[in-house]
């Protein structure tokens, strides 16, 4: 099987692994008693794990076979797109749980603030996932950000 | 021969009867004693370095039909068994003319007084004294005696080893010179006359070969100067007497008084033009002859293609004559005095006008911008286009010496009269890169630029790297063969019609 096809299937097996083994995940990253045990509860730390997913590969998807451009391939284009998800991804996460935490009367805001933080990070491995696996076939930017 | 090499870079192929490029091999032999003439030098070296990127590009195949620099230039030796002793040269060597006086050469002193004395009604004073290593300064009456030890040549004779029934001659000369002028009668009738030379091989294909012509009349000025033995007022009682022999003996054959309908040669194409051109510097010695390039000489390499796609049953030749000569003039579509790709005619501007409009793109890319895309697309794509290509001995000659001789070239054709001038070379930018020949635009149209070639190789390279089409060392070959794909669409894509 070809090289690409294989980082494909593997990039999309990590991404499912993330997804299903979400909470033990985040938990391992952050936790808070109370702040840990409601977003469990709330069944949201699977809700978080996939619009984290869904940020990171549409906006790859968007960078390689959307924009594709020549005027915009450079390393450093990728890398603004780059933390654009890495910003966008958590501040959605923070915003819907923090809706459902207020429904409910409660004041995590600190705590997902500090979880947030480390969805960063999370957002930003996934967006390299999706890019190593997606970008083969990219008329323009396949060998963006590092020449295959 | 320098347009010639400028179309053939540009990947112009002759056609097949299909309208389908056909592989070709064009061995040039360069008939001038005057070594130092600079148009010479140049034209030698042009010749060189499109032999030096074809290697390059294609090693030693010889069924290319498609791309830059697709057709194949050798010189005579390249073609010859191994152990020959001819030079790798394209020049034909005349060093025991170029070394003697015409008096020495023909041994005058040795004559007897009768002969001494034809000899004085027949050629001049200065001509007698004439060092002919400048060449036969405009006197064929000299070049049609210095000449012929061509038949005992070694060049003819290997050249008779090689020739095949299916192999074409091409001769081109000037007619209101020296050389061309005495040279060109008597090239054809020594291979005519094979049959009765026992030194050679093939006398039977020789004799009866398709041979083709291109007679260049009277085109260009030259400064008057009194003590050079060339001048303007000569040219056109030259030509009328070359006309009458050529039609007597070569193009023509009159016996008893009675004009044949053979010919000596199948076909003969003749090209001059009323308009003068600027006055050339008058120095036929030393290192002088830097004339400019003009649209005559563009439009005489077109005979050369022209020659190579008649049918071989419309260049029948049977006992040294050929049986249905053909004659042939060129009609521009404007009778314009600046001409540009659009005032070709109609047959020429579908053969050659998308290739040299390519080409041009493909120069214009490669000089300005492909240093900037290493790095990027394409470039990564394997075989990888590194900064280390841009010190290859194939990039350095194509750069620093063919594409410094193409617009010079180009330059001459421009400032020259009538001028001819298909590109505008004061420009960067793609979309103003040709004359008469307009970009596509409208609201969701853009136009030429630098990325939209990117785009389109990174494309093509794409394509290119799933069959792995330029192995993992081809990268010349990978650069010129991207960019004569691309273009093809790019072309048809960005501008109206360039035909």
């Amino acid at each position: 099987m070809k090289k690409n096809t294989m980082l494909l299937i593997t990039g999309a097996v990590l991404t499912l692994l993330f997804i299903i083994f979400s909470t033990p995940l985040f938990e391992s990253l952050f936790y808070e008693r109370e702040f840990s045990n409601e977003m469990y509860s709330a069944n949201l730390y699977l809700i978080v794990a996939i619009v984290t997913v869904l940020v990171a590969w549409s906006f790859a998807g968007i960078y390689y076979y959307v924009i594709n451009s020549v005027s915009f391939s450079r390393w450093y284009h990728w890398l603004m797109v780059l933390v654009t998800a890495m910003i966008l991804g958590p501040v959605i996460n923070y915003i819907y749980p923090n809706n459902i935490f207020s429904a409910d009367g409660l004041d995590f805001s600190a705590q997902l603030f500090s979880f947030c933080m480390v969805d960063v990070i999370v957002e930003a491995v996934l967006f390299i996932i999706a890019s190593f696996s997606i970008r083969w076939w990219s008329s323009n930017c396949r060998h963006t950000p590092i020449p295959e | 021969m320098r347009p010639l090499i400028m179309q053939l870079a540009a990947g112009v192929h002759p056609l097949n009867e299909a309208g389908q490029p056909m592989p070709l091999e064009i061995i040039p032999v360069i008939v001038d004693p005057h070594r130092a003439n600079e148009d010479l030098k140049r034209t030698d070296n042009l010749l060189r370095w499109y032999k030096q990127i074809r290697r390059s590009l294609y090693g030693e195949s010889l069924d290319e039909v498609k791309g830059f620099f697709s057709v194949k230039i050798s010189t005579l030796s390249d073609i010859l068994p191994n152990g020959s002793a001819l030079s790798d040269t394209f020049l034909f060597n005349m060093g025991a003319v170029g070394a003697k006086r015409f008096r020495d050469f023909i041994s005058y002193s040795t004559l007897d007084s009768a002969n001494q004395a034809l000899c004085s009604m027949m050629f001049s004073e200065d001509q007698l004294n004439t060092k002919m290593d400048i060449g036969f300064v405009g006197s064929p009456n000299i070049g049609a005696v210095a000449l012929n030890q061509f038949k005992d040549s070694e060049e003819f004779r290997q050249f008779s080893n090689v020739f095949q029934k299916n192999d074409r001659i091409f001769v081109v000369s000037s007619i209101f010179g020296g050389t061309g002028a005495a040279g060109y009668p008597i090239i054809v009738k020594n291979i005519r006359n094979a049959g009765n030379n026992i030194q050679i091989n093939n006398r039977g294909d020789l004799r009866d070969a398709k041979i083709g012509a291109l007679t260049v009349l009277p085109y260009f000025n030259v400064q008057q100067d009194e003590n050079s033995p060339i001048s303007r007022a000569d040219f056109i009682s030259k030509t009328k007497s070359a006309l009458y022999y050529y039609h007597d003996n070569l193009t023509g054959i009159r016996q008893n008084g009675v004009d044949l309908p053979l010919s000596k040669v199948n076909a003969c194409y003749y090209l001059g033009d009323e308009i003068p051109s600027n006055p050339y510097f008058n120095d036929p010695g030393g290192n002088g002859q830097r004339n400019d390039a003009h649209m005559i000489e563009f439009v005489g390499a077109l005979a050369v293609l022209d020659f190579l796609q008649i049918p071989d049953n419309q260049l029948v030749t049977t006992d040294g004559n050929a049986l249905s000569p053909i004659f042939k003039e060129y009609g521009l579509n404007n009778d314009k005095m600046k001409l540009s790709l659009k005032d070709l005619g109609t047959r020429t501007r579908a053969q050659i006008n998308k290739q040299m409009v390519k080409f041009h793109l493909a120069y214009m890319y490669i000089t300005h911008q492909l240093k900037h895309d290493i790095g990027r697309g394409y470039t990564e794509d394997k075989p990888e286009i590194n900064n280390g290509f841009l010190s290859t001995t194939f990039y350095n000659t194509l750069t620093r010496d063919f594409f410094v001789a193409y617009r010079m070239w180009l330059k001459e054709l421009k400032g020259n009269q009538r001028s001819f001038e298909p590109f505008n070379l004061n420009t960067e930018k793609l979309s103003d890169a040709f004359k008469d020949i307009v970009p596509k635009s409208g609201l969701f149209k853009s136009t030429i630029d630098y990325r939209t070639m990117l785009s389109s190789l990174n494309k093509a390279s794409q394509q290119a790297v799933k069959i792995q089409k330029f192995g993992t060392d081809r990268v010349a070959y990978k650069l010129m063969d991207l960019l004569d794909e691309t273009l093809d669409d790019v072309v048809d894509e960005k501008f109206n019609s360039v035909v």
